[in-house]
């Protein structure tokens, strides 16, 4: 199976402030700030780049080993995934399609995917 | 709003702003006719739970001045001896209804807060909870009548003009049917720029005042924006251009003396910077 190649949603607004990013969804309409790290992931989910070249790219730029960004660029990419920013993988059912008889995530994975979603939202110096 | 049912409301009345049905009640049956007289083209049928309630004072004729208040369900808006600025207020919640499907700027729930020649752009709500620490908040600083303010494309803050159709002299009329002076402010006293932003929050475990990225500052201010929906593409770089360059603050709100403390330190340092950078 071909790796995936992370694309934002078309209809997502993105502000990138100083390097740091504000992200409106109007299907959710929520906000979200990004920190520096995630604004530079999203900024690189463009559709044309796999996770493994997302890596490669900022390895190169920030003169870093490969092997400690890539798994940082991976769970950035998961997180924006988890707000629903990004195209969903193709091939892949959505939530959506799957209907109301798809198995609802667990409670456990739910209170993880909050505190990731906090993680990325609450600002580090706050 | 059971909390002022005490309060001895005796006229109650429903409108329809920009389709969204309010109710309004009053203990006064001036301010009553006042709101025929103002409002009376969106006056509906329908009974509306009370949202806004008008408590006008009684009028005596002794030396003690008395408060004029406008509520929102139980919280206290504004409370001043003046009733024009009571009407001014009304007015402008009820326009914050019509603001929400403008497409021309962004309109955000924010102020500007004023000391010595210092503005600060602070949320709304954070105005009639310093208010709690007394009589002093107004002398020190100068503080706006109007919740809302508006946001240009080019990041300019402007004064939100009048969304009604109301009568040009509403606000002093009140006052006149009261059979009291009213001033009230001008609504054209909104500066183009600020010198910070302000944002409160509050967490026991972080110091009183924080420094924020301008990133964050207008992540809090988008989410204060009562059209985000319609303008999103336009709101956030208009938001970016108006705290580019500004120091953007996060200050504690445990107490009202708290934030009005922090607020008058944050507006007196932006002060000094000005001074110096002016030489």
């Amino acid at each position: 199976m071909a790796a995936t190649k992370p694309r934002v949603r078309d209809d997502v607004t993105v502000c990138e402030i100083e390097g740091e990013a504000v992200v409106y969804d109007p299907d959710s309409g929520l906000l979200h700030y990004l920190n520096h790290s995630a604004a530079l992931v999203l900024d690189l989910c463009d559709g044309t780049a796999t996770m493994r070249h997302m890596a490669e790219a900022i390895a190169d730029v920030y003169e870093v080993c490969i092997g400690d960004v890539e798994p940082q660029v991976r769970s950035g990419v998961r997180n924006l995934r988890k707000l629903g920013l990004l195209e969903p993988p193709a091939g892949r059912r959505t939530s959506a399609e799957d209907g109301p008889t798809a198995a609802a995530p667990k409670a456990s994975d739910a209170d993880a995917d909050e505190r990731e979603r906090i993680r990325m939202e609450v600002p580090r110096n706050a | 709003m059971d909390e002022l049912n005490h309060l001895g409301w005796v006229v109650y009345k429903s409108y329809e702003i920009a389709g969204y049905g309010i109710g309004i009640r009053t203990n006064s049956e001036a301010c009553a006719q006042w709101l025929d007289v103002v409002l009376g083209a969106y006056e509906i049928d329908d009974e509306e739970e009370p949202y806004y309630s008008l408590w006008m004072p009684e009028q005596s004729s002794g030396p003690a001045k008395q408060y004029y208040v406008l509520y929102r369900e139980s919280s206290d808006l504004l409370r001043t001896l003046d009733p024009a600025k009571i009407a001014q207020r009304l007015l402008s919640e009820l326009e914050s209804f019509a603001l929400r499907s403008r497409r021309d700027a962004v309109f955000l729930e924010h102020c500007v807060v004023e000391r010595n020649g210092a503005r600060a752009l602070v949320p709304s709500a954070i105005v009639p909870y310093m208010r709690l620490a007394g009589r002093r908040v107004e002398r020190e600083l100068t503080l706006p009548v109007d919740p809302n303010i508006g946001v240009a494309r080019d990041g300019r803050l402007f004064a939100v003009p009048r969304q009604l159709d109301v009568p040009e002299n509403a606000e002093t009329e009140l006052a006149e049917r009261l059979g009291v002076r009213g001033v009230g402010t001008a609504a054209s006293a909104v500066p183009e720029e600020v010198d910070l932003v302000c944002a409160f929050h509050y967490d026991p475990k972080s110091p009183p005042s924080i420094p924020i990225t301008r990133a964050i500052a207008v992540h809090a201010l988008a989410q204060s924006a009562r059209n985000l929906r319609a303008t999103h593409e336009m709101a956030l770089p208009a938001l970016a251009e108006l705290v580019g360059g500004l120091p953007c603050h996060l200050l504690q709100e445990a107490t009202p003396e708290g934030a009005f403390e922090l607020l008058k330190q944050a507006l007196e340092g932006a002060a000094i910077a000005d001074a110096a950078a002016t030489g």
